[in-house]
C-alpha cells in the first residue's frame, strides 16, 4: 500500500504509540513503541533519518517496558525524553543509546504523555500519567518540580501552550479538559467538560492563543475558545471510532490533523464548509501517533499498531485508488 | 522492572463498544479482566469502582462542586515540592485518597503502591521464569480468562477489527500461546515476562476469579443508572444545595482574595481566572428547589402583576410555578425567560427561552429575547441565528429568506461560537436592513430596528446601533428594555454619561429593572464614581433579596453572581478591604449600613 508520496517505515515487532519530528533537523523523526501493542514486553525508541533508504534507522534506545510517548528537547538536538508503562521517564542521548542519561521515577502508574515546554524561556517538560497526576520536570533534576492533581481519571495527554509561558492543557478519562498555569500554582485555572466519554488528546492552535482542540471517544473533535468555554466553537464529525490524537497545523491557522481508531488519519479545516479535507488510510490497525513537521509545510507522520510509520504530504495526488476524498 | 500484562485503556475497548450495544459493559469489563495482572488487579478493582464513580459524577452534579472543593482543600495542604522518598509516597497516597471518594479506595491500594515501588527497584528476573508463566498458563484451567477473551471476540462484528493483529493477540489470550501459529507471538511471550511465574499463576487465577464478579455487576448497575440519568445532567452552581454553594464560594473567594492581594492582572483573563466549575453546554432549565409559590392557584396572572410592579424575584418564582404546573405553556416559559434576563440572569433566561421556542417555534418575542441574551453571553452565532428565526416567523418579512434555508434551531449546539463567521452576520444584517427599508419613512418597525441594533452591537458598530435604538424608541418611548439597550450600547462605545441618562429613563419607567440598575452601576465605575456605583449595586441586590415570596425563604436562584462579582471589584477599587468578608458572606445588612443604603423590604 505504499505509494510514491507516502513513505512507510517499518518497526517490526513493535507497535508505535507516538511519533515526533525533530525540532532541529527536518529529516529526523523518532517513534516511541512497545512490544505486543504495549500491553506487555519491552519498549523501543527508534530514531530514523528520512534521507536514508528503507527504514532509515539511525539508532534505537531500549527500555524494559513499553514506551508510550516521546518529546524532543528544545535545547539539545540529540536529546529525547520518553514516557514508559512502568511509570518512569527517561532522557536519552541518541548518539549514545545504550542507556538513558537520566531516569525520572515518581509516577505510580503508566506515563502516557510527555511534552517539552514550547516557550523558549522555560526549559522544562511535563508528564501525564494514569495515576491521574501531571508532573513538571527540570531535565537536570531527577525529582519533579511540581505535581498537578485534579483529574479524576487517567490523564491521556498534556500539552504546553506555544503562546503562554507556563500554561498547560491536559485531558483525561473523566471527560475533562484542564488548563493549568504552572507559574501560579498547581491547581487548574479552567476546567471544561468536553463530552460524556473520555478525552484522549488535545492541542493548542498555533496562531490563536485562546483556541484549543480536543479529541474524544465519541469520535468527535471539539474546538474551544477559552474566553468563552461553555460551548465548543467547532465540532468536526467524520471519524467512525474514537479519535486518538489531534494536532493543529504549524502553518495554517485553521487546519488540524487527527488520527483515530478507525485506522484513518484526517486533515481538517474547521472554517471550511466541508471541514474534512483529506482522509488517509495508510494503516491496518489503530493509528496512535501523529505529528506535523514544523519545517516542511504539509508534511505529516503517523504511526500505528500495524508496526509501521507513514510519512506523507497530503493534498498531493497520491491517495490509494480506492479511497475517496471526503 | 517487572513486565506486566498491562490493562488496556478503557477507551480502546470502547472502540469495540461502538459495534455492540448491550454487550458494552460486559465486553469492556471482560477485556480489562483478560489483561489484568495480579498487581494491577487492585488498581483494577479500584478503577472498576471508580468507573461507576464517574457515572454519578456526570449525572449527579450536586456533588461535583463539593468534590472539587474538597479536592482543592485537600491538595492545597499538600505542597508539591520535593521530599524524601518515603514521606513523599505517604503524602501522595493521602492525596490520592482525596481525589476519589473515601469509601471507594480499598486499603489494598496503599499496599499495592509499596509493592509496586519495591518491585521497580528489583533487578529483572531471569526469562526462564517467564517461560514458566506461559507454560503454566493453561487456558483450559483458567477457563474464565479464556472465556472472557472469547466473549470480547464475540462482540466484535466489524470485520475491520476482527481481522486486525490486535484481535489476533486477544485470540491468543483466549486460546493460549502454544496453539497459535504465529511464532513471533509465542517468542515474545516467553522472553518478555519476567515476573516470578509460579505464585503468579496460582494466586492470580484464584484471586481473579474471586474478584471478577464484583466489579462486573457494579458496572452493569452503574451503567444502567448512568443511561437513565443522562437526561438530567447538570453542572450548575445554581443547583447546588446552599451548603455546597457556600463551600464553593468560600474557596472561590479565598482564591480571588489571594489574587486581589497580589494585585496582578495577567493579559490573559482566562488564565488567571479561577474557575472551578466544569462548563456544560446549555442544559435543561433548573427549577428552584423550594419554591414557596409552587402551588399558587394562578401563578401566571400573579406573575404578570409582580412583573408590572417591578418585583422581579417574585415574578421568577411565580413563572416557574406556572411552567411547572403547565409545562407546555409557551407563554409561561417566555415570561420566565424574559424576567430572568431583566433580573441579570442570562444563562437561566436562555434555558427558559429555548424551552419556549421548542414548544412554540413561531414565538417572535422569544427569538428576539434569545438574541439579546446570546449577545450578552457572547454567543454571536446563536444570536445571529435567533435573529434569523425572528425574521422567519414574521409574515411581513420572511419572504426574503431563501426557501431552502434550514431552520437552525433544530441544531443549536453546533452553532455556538464566540465569533460568528463574517458571512453570517452580514447575511442577517442584510435581512434586517431589507426589512427596515420595507417600511417607508416614519413607519418604523421597532422590533426590526431593535434587531438591527443588536446586530450592530455584535460587530462593534456602536454608532449605527445607537441610531437603530433611537429609531426604535421614537416609536416605543415607554419601553424600558429599549432604553437599557441604548444605554448599554452607549456605555460600550465609551459614552458613559449619556449611557447613564438612558438608564435613568429606563429606571423611571421600570424601577424594578435590576439589570438596568446593575448597568448603571457599571457606568458609574467607568466614570470613576465608585461610591455611587456601590449604592446602585446594593439597591439591585436588595431588590433581589427582597424577592422571597410569602414563605420568607431566600431564593438562591434569584441572586445574580454577576452583580456580586462586580461589587467586589468595585470594593477593591475603593480600598475597602475590611468589607471583603462581608461580601464573602453576602452580608447585605452590613454593606447597606456602610453605604447608607436603605433596603427595600
Amino acid at each position: 500500500m505504499s505509494d510514491d508520496n507516502v513513505r512507510i517505515l517499518r518497526t517490526p515487532g513493535h507497535h508505535g504509540y507516538g511519533v515526533k519530528f525533530s525540532p532541529f533537523n527536518p529529516n529526523l523523526v523518532a517513534v516511541a513503541t512497545g512490544q505486543n501493542f504495549g500491553l506487555l514486553g519491552r519498549g523501543k525508541l527508534i530514531l530514523s533519518d528520512l534521507c536514508l533508504p528503507d527504514d532509515g534507522v539511525v539508532s534505537s534506545c531500549e527500555w524494559s517496558d513499553a514506551l508510550f510517548d516521546l518529546t524532543w528537547s528544545e535545547q539539545s538536538p540529540n536529546n529525547i525524553v520518553t514516557a514508559s508503562g512502568d511509570g518512569t521517564l527517561h532522557l536519552w542521548d541518541t548518539a549514545n543509546p545504550q542507556a538513558p542519561l537520566m531516569v525520572y521515577q515518581e509516577h505510580l502508574k503508566e506515563v502516557y504523555s510527555v511534552d517539552w515546554s514550547q516557550t523558549q524561556d522555560y526549559q522544562v517538560f511535563v508528564s501525564a500519567s494514569w495515576d491521574t497526576t501531571l508532573k513538571l520536570w527540570d531535565p537536570n533534576r531527577s525529582r519533579s518540580l511540581m505535581t498537578m492533581t485534579g483529574h479524576e481519571a487517567l490523564v491521556y495527554q498534556a500539552v504546553w501552550s506555544p503562546h503562554l509561558s507556563g500554561c498547560i492543557a491536559s485531558v483525561a478519562g473523566d471527560g475533562i479538559l484542564r488548563i493549568w498555569n504552572t507559574k501560579k500554582n498547581s491547581q487548574p485555572s479552567i476546567t471544561i467538560r468536553v463530552c460524556e466519554g473520555e478525552v484522549l488528546s488535545c492541542d493548542w492552535c498555533k496562531y490563536n492563543e485562546n483556541v484549543i482542540a480536543t479529541a474524544s471517544t465519541d469520535a468527535n473533535i471539539y474546538g474551544w475558545d477559552l474566553r468563552q468555554p461553555t460551548l465548543p466553537i467547532f465540532i468536526l464529525f467524520g471519524h467512525e471510532y474514537p479519535v486518538r490524537r489531534v494536532k493543529f497545523s504549524p502553518f495554517i491557522e485553521t487546519q488540524l490533523a487527527s488520527a483515530s481508531y478507525d485506522f484513518t488519519t484526517r486533515v481538517w479545516d474547521h472554517t471550511a464548509p466541508s471541514p474534512c479535507l483529506e482522509v488517509m488510510k495508510n494503516h491496518t490497525e489503530f493509528v496512535y501517533g501523529l505529528d506535523l513537521s514544523n519545517h516542511k509545510e504539509g508534511v505529516m507522520a503517523d504511526c500505528a499498531w500495524d508496526q509501521t510509520v507513514a510519512i506523507y504530504h497530503p493534498g498531493k495526488p497520491h491517495l490509494t485508488p480506492h479511497e475517496a476524498l471526503q | 522492572m517487572p513486565s506486566v500484562v498491562r490493562e488496556m485503556p478503557l477507551f480502546a475497548s470502547l472502540t469495540m463498544l461502538h459495534v455492540t450495544n448491550h454487550w458494552q459493559m460486559r465486553a469492556c469489563d471482560g477485556l480489562r479482566v483478560v489483561l489484568q495482572h495480579r498487581e494491577m488487579r487492585e488498581i483494577e478493582s479500584m478503577r472498576a469502582r471508580t468507573g461507576p464513580m464517574r457515572g454519578p459524577g456526570i449525572a449527579d452534579l450536586a456533588s461535583e462542586a463539593s468534590n472539587w472543593a474538597e479536592e482543592y482543600l485537600a491538595s492545597e495542604t499538600h505542597v508539591q515540592e520535593i521530599g524524601p522518598g518515603g514521606d513523599w509516597t505517604k503524602e501522595f497516597l493521602e492525596q490520592q485518597h482525596g481525589l476519589t471518594s473515601p469509601d471507594i479506595i480499598p486499603d489494598s491500594d496503599t499496599r499495592w503502591a509499596h509493592e509496586y515501588l519495591s518491585e521497580t527497584l528489583l533487578d529483572e528476573a531471569a526469562s526462564a521464569e517467564a517461560s514458566k508463566w506461559v507454560e503454566e498458563y493453561n487456558p483450559q484451567e483458567d477457563s474464565e480468562l479464556a472465556r472472557t477473551a472469547n466473549e470480547l471476540l464475540g462482540t466484535v462484528d466489524d470485520p475491520k477489527f476482527s481481522n486486525t493483529e490486535f484481535m489476533s493477540f486477544i485470540k491468543i489470550l483466549g486460546e493460549g500461546a502454544k496453539t497459535d501459529t504465529n511464532k513471533d507471538w509465542s517468542e515474545e511471550f516467553l522472553t518478555s515476562n519476567s515476573k516470578e511465574a509460579g505464585s503468579l499463576a496460582e494466586s492470580w487465577s484464584a484471586e481473579f476469579i474471586k474478584e471478577r464478579r464484583q466489579p462486573h455487576e457494579r458496572w452493569g448497575e452503574e451503567f444502567a443508572k448512568q443511561l437513565g440519568s443522562l437526561d438530567n445532567m447538570t453542572i450548575d452552581s445554581e443547583t447546588m444545595s446552599t451548603k455546597e454553594k457556600e463551600d464553593f464560594w468560600q474557596n472561590l473567594q479565598d482564591e480571588w482574595e489571594k489574587m486581589a492581594r497580589e494585585d496582578e492582572l495577567t493579559e490573559h483573563p482566562w488564565l488567571s481566572e479561577f474557575n472551578s466549575t466544569a462548563f456544560e453546554p446549555f442544559k435543561n432549565y433548573q427549577f428552584e428547589e423550594d419554591n414557596p409559590l409552587k402551588d399558587h392557584p394562578d401563578p401566571l396572572s400573579e406573575g404578570k402583576r409582580c412583573l408590572e410592579a417591578g418585583d422581579l424575584p417574585s415574578a421568577v418564582l411565580l413563572f416557574e410555578a406556572a411552567a411547572q404546573q403547565s409545562p407546555e405553556n409557551a407563554e409561561a416559559w417566555l415570561l420566565l425567560g424574559v424576567t430572568h434576563a431583566e433580573n441579570e440572569q442570562d444563562p437561566s433566561a436562555i434555558s427558559a427561552l429555548r424551552r419556549c421556542v421548542e414548544i412554540d417555534p413561531n414565538n417572535s418575542v422569544a427569538w428576539m429575547a434569545l438574541a439579546t441574551s446570546y449577545t450578552n453571553e457572547s454567543y454571536q452565532t446563536l444570536a445571529c441565528n435567533s435573529l434569523k428565526e425572528w425574521i422567519r416567523v414574521n409574515p411581513e418579512y420572511n419572504h426574503s429568506l431563501p426557501i431552502n434555508d434550514e431552520a437552525i434551531h433544530r441544531k443549536p449546539r453546533l452553532m455556538a461560537t464566540t465569533l460568528a463567521p463574517r458571512e453570517l452576520i452580514q447575511e442577517v444584517q442584510d435581512l434586517y436592513i431589507a426589512a427596515a427599508n420595507q417600511r417607508p419613512g416614519e413607519n418604523i418597525d421597532a422590533d426590526v430596528q431593535c434587531g438591527l441594533g443588536v446586530l450592530f452591537n455584535l460587530t462593534g458598530e456602536y454608532e449605527k446601533a445607537i441610531d437603530c435604538f433611537n429609531a426604535s424608541l421614537s416609536v416605543r418611548p415607554k419601553d424600558a428594555k429599549l432604553w437599557n439597550k441604548l444605554g448599554a450600547t452607549l456605555a460600550n462605545s465609551e459614552r458613559s454619561e449619556e449611557a447613564i441618562d438612558a438608564y435613568r429613563n429606563a429606571l423611571e419607567i421600570s424601577p424594578g429593572f435590576i439589570r438596568c440598575r446593575y448597568n448603571l452601576g457599571i457606568s458609574c465605575i467607568n466614570l470613576g464614581a465608585h461610591r455611587e456605583a456601590m449604592e446602585h449595586f446594593l439597591e439591585a441586590l436588595n431588590m433581589q433579596a427582597a424577592g422571597r415570596g410569602p414563605g420568607g425563604k431566600e431564593s438562591s436562584r434569584a441572586v445574580s453572581d454577576n452583580i456580586w462579582t462586580t461589587l467586589k471589584i468595585c470594593l477593591s477599587s475603593l480600598n475597602a478591604r475590611h468589607l471583603m468578608d462581608a461580601v464573602d458572606k453576602r452580608d447585605l445588612k452590613r454593606l447597606n449600613a456602610e453605604y447608607e443604603v436603605t433596603s427595600s423590604s
